[in-house]
């Protein structure tokens, strides 16, 4: 899943300047990837839950994958996830990088959420 | 603006007209108006728009009436137009039984069983609701405010949100579909008709209902629904930013219509 690669560096790249040079561009690369929900979901609240339906496919939200849902409503990188999940619970975006990709890559994974090409 | 006319004439009109239904009329027969006239709304062109709600209504003979099919409801009801002095206006003549129909047909534990309610409500059936929501008695003041107190206390905001729902879910749809296949224009059009639908969801949930665009950007100033202010409604209404990227446009369209079903509790 491209939202939970590895930084080039801890791939164990060398520390020759042209390759620390590509393992930049590969994470600037990285971050610039951005999401966006899959606009054909068929989006409904009940009870005062999020349910998501896309073809054969149902999935139900919890606070924090419906934060991101509703951030997702614009193309977004990880790193604009990571800061508002962070910000909503005061946390550092350090201690929700993992969670937020892991959990973008479920909905990726799902179809609800897409990889974006235009910006 | 049409001149209001004497609600005591239109009774005593209304009895001869609608004495063609019903040997026996009640008295008074249970007569609202609806619409425009009665929303503040109407200009010089306006109709006076009249609703009969009669517990028996045999088909007239007079041949003054156009018949409409219901769909909800069973049956059909009547219809014929008014002009009589300045009271040029629209009537529409409904059985008890049918407006029952109705009524029990708006009922949330079918949405929530995924059928589509709603959607069986022809468009006269939608304006019926919608304008007897906003109703001003004729006559019969008591049996009008009944109606509408039972209406009120109905599901009827939810499932008829659902229905606006649904219809632009399948627009929604025709717009990434079209969108995929580069057929921008398309896309476009398909654009429109979902957020005016997911508009009329958000109407919905503030007790406007209606099958047409026509007043819509008069509810939205006047009910203030939750999840768009007036500018970002009208903003995408009049495709403000459309030309600086009509992709994005889309886009960014379809994904306010996702955002305004996600704010309505159904």
């Amino acid at each position: 899943m491209t939202a939970t690669a590895q930084h080039p560096q801890q791939a164990g790249h060398a520390h020759h300047a042209q390759d620390v040079h590509h393992a930049q561009d590969a994470h600037d690369a990285h971050d610039a990837e951005r999401f966006r929900r899959t606009l054909r979901t068929r989006v409904r609240r009940v009870g005062g839950v999020l349910h998501l339906s896309l073809d054969d496919r149902d999935l139900v939200l919890d606070d924090t994958a419906e934060l991101l849902w509703h951030r997702l409503a614009a193309p977004v990188t990880l790193a604009d996830l990571t800061e508002t999940v962070a910000a909503e619970y005061g946390i550092s975006p350090d201690e929700v990088r993992d969670d937020v990709a892991e959990a973008v890559a479920g909905l990726v994974a799902e179809g609800f959420v897409r990889q974006r090409c235009r910006p | 603006m049409t001149a209001r006319p004497n609600p005591e004439d239109v009774t005593a009109q209304l009895r001869r007209t609608l004495s063609v239904f019903a040997a026996e009329l009640p008295q008074p027969p249970t007569v609202f108006e609806g619409g425009s006239t009665v929303r503040g709304w109407a200009n010089q062109h306006s109709d006076l728009d009249l609703y009969a709600i009669l517990p028996q209504v045999h088909e007239p003979a007079d041949g003054l009436f156009t018949t409409i099919p219901c769909g909800a409801a069973d049956g059909y009801f009547y219809r014929r137009t008014l002009e009589e002095g300045d009271a040029k206006g629209d009537l529409q003549v409904w059985r008890e039984t049918q407006v029952e129909a109705l009524l029990s047909a708006m009922d949330l534990t079918e949405v929530h069983e995924n059928r589509a309610v709603g959607v069986s409500l022809t468009n006269y059936e939608v304006d019926f609701l919608g304008r007897l929501w906003h109703g001003r008695a004729v006559s019969s003041p008591d049996g009008v405010a009944e109606w509408q107190r039972r209406l009120h206390a109905s599901d009827a905001r939810q499932v008829m949100a659902d229905r606006s729902l649904r219809l632009a879910d399948n627009a929604l749809e025709d717009a990434v579909g079209q969108l995929e296949t580069g057929d921008t224009r398309s896309a476009t059009l398909a654009a429109q008709r979902a957020h005016g639908h997911a508009v009329d969801a958000a109407l919905a949930v503030c007790g406007e209902f209606s099958a047409s665009s026509k007043w819509r950007a008069r509810r939205v100033e006047e009910a203030r629904p939750a999840p768009f202010t007036f500018d970002e409604y009208w903003a995408v209404e009049t495709m403000r930013d459309y030309h600086e990227d009509p992709v994005a446009w889309i886009e960014d369209v379809l994904a306010s219509c996702q955002t305004i079903a996600a704010s309505i509790e159904l």
